[in-house]
């Protein structure tokens, strides 16, 4: 046997036993690698002469690494191999006597078996019991040689490992060989990537405002990972390395090691931007590799890559003279002669400047602890997740808590003399409150939430429409009930759009009008009484009343003599009915119909209130007024025939006493109809016990009426009377009885046990058409 | 004849792996875009697949619990993870979870045969 040949397989031993080094268990393409080695090992043996043994050996071998994938059998596996090729390699350098190796895989033969048992046959010959006769082996050691094993080790990559500092430019010879000649594939890839980047661009703006919303920095991180694996598959190495190194300051924030600053996001903004630009290379090439490669030629990736990489050096680590520096410890002069002094000596800054005596230690050790603290800085609030379900729950046995409590305390004090009692029922009040509270605060979200959001929606809608927009936010940390927010989602989009598309004015006239060129619209969000105010105000060209009377008078829903003295509030009120829109262009992004009607019906549902305020050339304003949460309301506590019904207050403008003189009788399209006429208005009076099916007990002196505004319309609903305006936990109604009663949201039970019904509105109106 | 079910939200590489597969002869292959379509085919396919090729990072259900969640009804069917360097530390936990090994992407379509070769014969 050649000497070449002895040192080929030594070669090969040697290789085999580094990838054992390697191997983690379930790693299956090492565990291919293991075997193919192997294999070559094998076929190397069987153009030698006189191998038989150690020939069996390995194919023994072959079939211990193929049961690597048999996660039961893996461990012994492993060690199987691990031990054997270590002696493998003993004996071929020759610090192994065969003896000594012949022995030691004898050893080893029960354990050979039990990982063989149910592997499959080796295609060769079978033989349980592995040994080796190094007789017939004939492998002399030869030390000579031994040094040149070390050249069959796996050479590092060479190119794109160096350090942080270094940076390629220019691609080199071949950078673009492994591209797939697969036009199909490519072309979904480019597809897929083109998503990716979209998702992403949404993602990062959103982040812009909420740097640390753990949710979207994963959904970052996994497009760019993404478009990493999909390029590194078609051999796009470019896309590849470019989008990795996103990736890797993805990772370090997606860690909490270092925080999304502004600089971050316009750097990865950066890196999109270059990403695109090699999607359209491959696109306008029509994925014909070839021309793509021209293309990409051109699109220089390093330069970036190497700032990300020297920026994410930067933020791993602000070096010790800088911390210094900043901290006035030492001076910039002192620095940089540090900075010299340390190339010099290659010594550490910190040592240096304490050994010239230009910082103290003190101050040394203070900035090594600043240097330490920057990488943990994310700030961290523990959190627990708690299902949607229970806090429902939660919120519910609350509500019964706070009713048994004042049941408890009417109880007590229709006993007279129980002077304790009351005290003790007066701080279980208090306690009860601040669970209520608590629990309530619970199901809270702050409404950034859906502010962030429209922003990008704010954002896309000037770009459509070539307008430019700041959107200012204020207030986003209030918090709001989750279920009203998820409501007022979809009008908040549609008051916006409708803000840049119809309120601000394209950037000519206003300049025109002495206005910034940039439109403005500001969207706040602050507690006012007992529930939430939204404000979306543009400074654009402003609602004119007068149009929107004409309009009013065209549709036939006010005489024009009336419109005249109709107030700017109702003039507005006017903009919410279904069908009404004044713009005279129609435009795609708003204006199609569906309009602000929509909006009102939304928050209707949640008994929230709109209201718009306009100047005109000046500002659009919408008001929103909601309730914090939909558990807890404010109603009014009427009583009608026998029993107790809720009515939202909000909806109530004011109570009126009818003199029975007062109404008139008039008809409408389904008969008679009373009405009755006030401040200027004619007002339909209804009568609740029709609706809720209650026996009328006719009180002829003075009717007791609640004044309802809804849907731009008054109406007078008669009750028997008034108890108050009280706070509301809503209880569900069964789904049958909401069926048969839609004009009920809800119930509720009374401090006295009483029960009670919430009345919906407009499911009440319905009821009486 | 059983089925492989391949789970990846990239289309690419389901593609990708399509593709080698039945260059190899396995015609029954079941894709799934995500996690949660992935343990509904699963759940549909039950007896009936031979082995479970899975992406790691998924929307909708992410693989590692995807590999949970085939372990409650499918204790024996190996299931090979398709992860990427940055994601090589979720293995452990995986094997935990009942995967039988894992694939770093790229890879080789040749290397990936050989690995599904040792369990499936086309």
């Amino acid at each position: 046997m050649t000497v070449e040949k002895k040192s080929a397989l030594r070669t090969q031993v040697h290789a085999l036993n580094s990838l054992l080094a390697g191997y983690e268990p379930g790693d299956l393409l090492k565990g291919v690698d293991i075997r193919d080695t192997l294999s070559s090992l094998k076929k190397e043996m069987e153009s030698l002469p006189h191998m038989d043994k150690l020939l069996q050996l390995t194919r023994h071998l072959i079939r211990v690494a193929e049961a690597l994938a048999d996660p039961e059998k893996e461990p012994h596996a492993m060690n199987l191999l691990r031990s054997t090729g270590k002696d493998y390699e003993a004996f071929l350098a020759g610090s192994l006597s065969a003896k000594e190796f012949s022995e030691r895989i004898r050893a080893r033969s029960s354990l050979f078996q039990q990982v063989l048992r149910g592997q499959k046959e080796p295609t060769v010959s079978r033989r349980d019991q592995p040994e080796v006769d190094t007789e017939s082996g004939r492998l002399e050691p030869a030390e000579t040689e031994s040094r040149r094993t070390e050249k069959g080790k796996p050479s590092k990559n060479a190119d794109g490992q160096g350090s942080p500092a270094e940076v390629r430019t220019g691609y080199g010879e071949g950078y673009f060989d492994g591209i797939v000649e697969d036009e199909k594939l490519l072309s979904q890839f480019y597809l897929e990537a083109k998503e990716h980047l979209e998702e992403a661009q949404s993602a990062l703006v959103e982040l812009e405002y909420d740097p640390t919303n753990k949710e979207l920095i994963n959904n970052l991180f996994r497009n760019f990972h993404t478009i990493k694996g999909s390029s590194a598959f078609l051999g796009l190495r470019n896309v590849e390395e470019l989008s990795h190194a996103v990736e890797d300051l993805l990772a370090l924030v997606r860690e909490g090691k270092i925080f999304l600053t502004k600089e971050l996001i316009d750097l990865v903004f950066h890196g999109m931007e270059i990403l695109r630009n090699l999607l359209e290379g491959m696109q306008i090439n029509e994925f014909r590799p070839q021309d793509m490669k021209k293309s990409f030629q051109i699109i220089e990736i390093f330069p970036y890559i190497g700032l990300m990489r020297r920026v994410l050096e930067q933020y791993k680590y602000r070096k010790i003279g800088e911390i210094l520096a900043e901290e006035g410890k030492i001076t910039l002069q002192d620095l940089q002669h540090l900075l010299k002094r340390q190339q010099e000596t290659e010594k550490k800054i910190g040592e240096l400047a304490v050994e010239e005596k230009i910082a103290t230690t003190e101050d040394v050790l203070e900035a090594l602890k600043k240097q330490k603290s920057q990488v943990a800085k994310v700030k961290r609030l523990g959190y627990v997740k708690v299902s949607n379900e229970k806090l429902n729950t939660l919120i519910d046995i609350v509500g019964e808590l706070v009713i048994n409590q004042s049941m408890l305390k009417q109880e007590l004090l229709e006993r007279s003399g129980v002077d304790r009692g009351e005290r003790n029922i007066s701080q279980l009040e208090t306690i009860t409150t601040t669970i209520k509270n608590l629990v309530l605060s619970m199901g809270m979200t702050p409404i950034s939430e859906i502010f962030t959001k429209l922003r990008v929606v704010a954002r896309n809608t000037a770009e459509e429409l070539g307008k430019s927009v700041y959107l200012e936010m204020r207030g986003e940390d209030t918090e709001l009930d989750r279920n009203v927010i998820e409501t007022i989602y979809d009008p908040l989009i549609h008051i916006i759009r409708n803000s840049i598309d119809h309120g601000i004015e394209d950037a000519e006239e206003r300049q025109r009008k002495g206005k910034d060129k940039v439109g403005r619209i500001i969207l706040a969000a602050e507690h006012k009484g007992s529930g939430i105010e939204i404000i979306i105000e543009d400074d654009g060209k402003g609602i004119d009343p007068e149009l929107v009377k004409a309009k009013a008078v065209e549709l036939g829903l006010v005489k024009r003599e009336e419109a005249e003295e109709l107030s700017l509030k109702d003039t507005y009120g006017f903009l919410f009915l279904p069908g009404f829109s004044t713009s005279s262009a129609v435009t795609t992004v708003s204006g199609r119909g569906v309009g602000l009607d929509v909006v009102k019906k939304n928050l209707d549902s949640i008994h929230g209130r709109v209201e718009v305020v306009s100047e005109k050339d000046r500002f659009t304003r919408f008001i929103i007024r909601l309730p914090l949460t939909l558990a807890i309301i404010e109603g009014f506590v009427t009583r009608v025939g026998e029993n107790k019904y809720v009515f939202p207050f909000s909806a109530i403008e004011e109570i009126k006493v009818i003199d029975p003189a007062e109404i008139l009788a008039s008809e409408n399209g389904n008969g008679s109809e009373a009405l009755i006429y006030h401040r200027g208005m004619h007002i339909p009076v209804l009568k609740a016990h029709k609706v809720f099916k209650e026996e009328e007990k006719g009180r002829d002196d003075r009717i007791l009426s609640l004044l309802f505004s809804l849907d731009q319309s008054r109406y007078c609903v008669v009750v028997d009377d008034l108890i108050g305006k009280q706070e509301i936990v809503i209880k569900n109604l069964s789904d049958t009885l909401l069926q048969e009663c839609p004009y009920f949201s809800g119930g509720t039970i009374f401090g006295d046990g009483s029960i009670g019904f919430v009345v919906d509105m407009q499911g009440f109106l319905e009821a009486l058409k | 004849m059983k089925h492989i079910l391949i789970a990846d939200d990239s289309d690419v590489i389901r593609s990708i792996v399509e593709q080698t597969l039945r260059l190899h002869k396995y015609e029954n292959i079941l894709k799934a875009i995500d996690g949660q379509d992935a343990l509904e085919k699963a759940k549909a396919n039950k007896g009936h697949i031979a082995l479970y090729v899975l992406d790691v990072n998924m929307p909708r259900m992410d693989g590692l619990t995807l590999v949970k969640e085939l372990r409650s009804f499918d204790a024996t069917t190996p299931i090979i993870m398709l992860t990427t360097e940055t994601d090589k530390s979720k293995m452990l936990t995986a094997r935990d979870y009942g995967a039988t090994g894992w694939i770093i992407k790229p890879f080789q379509a040749e290397k990936f045969i050989k690995i599904v070769e040792m369990y499936v014969k086309p």
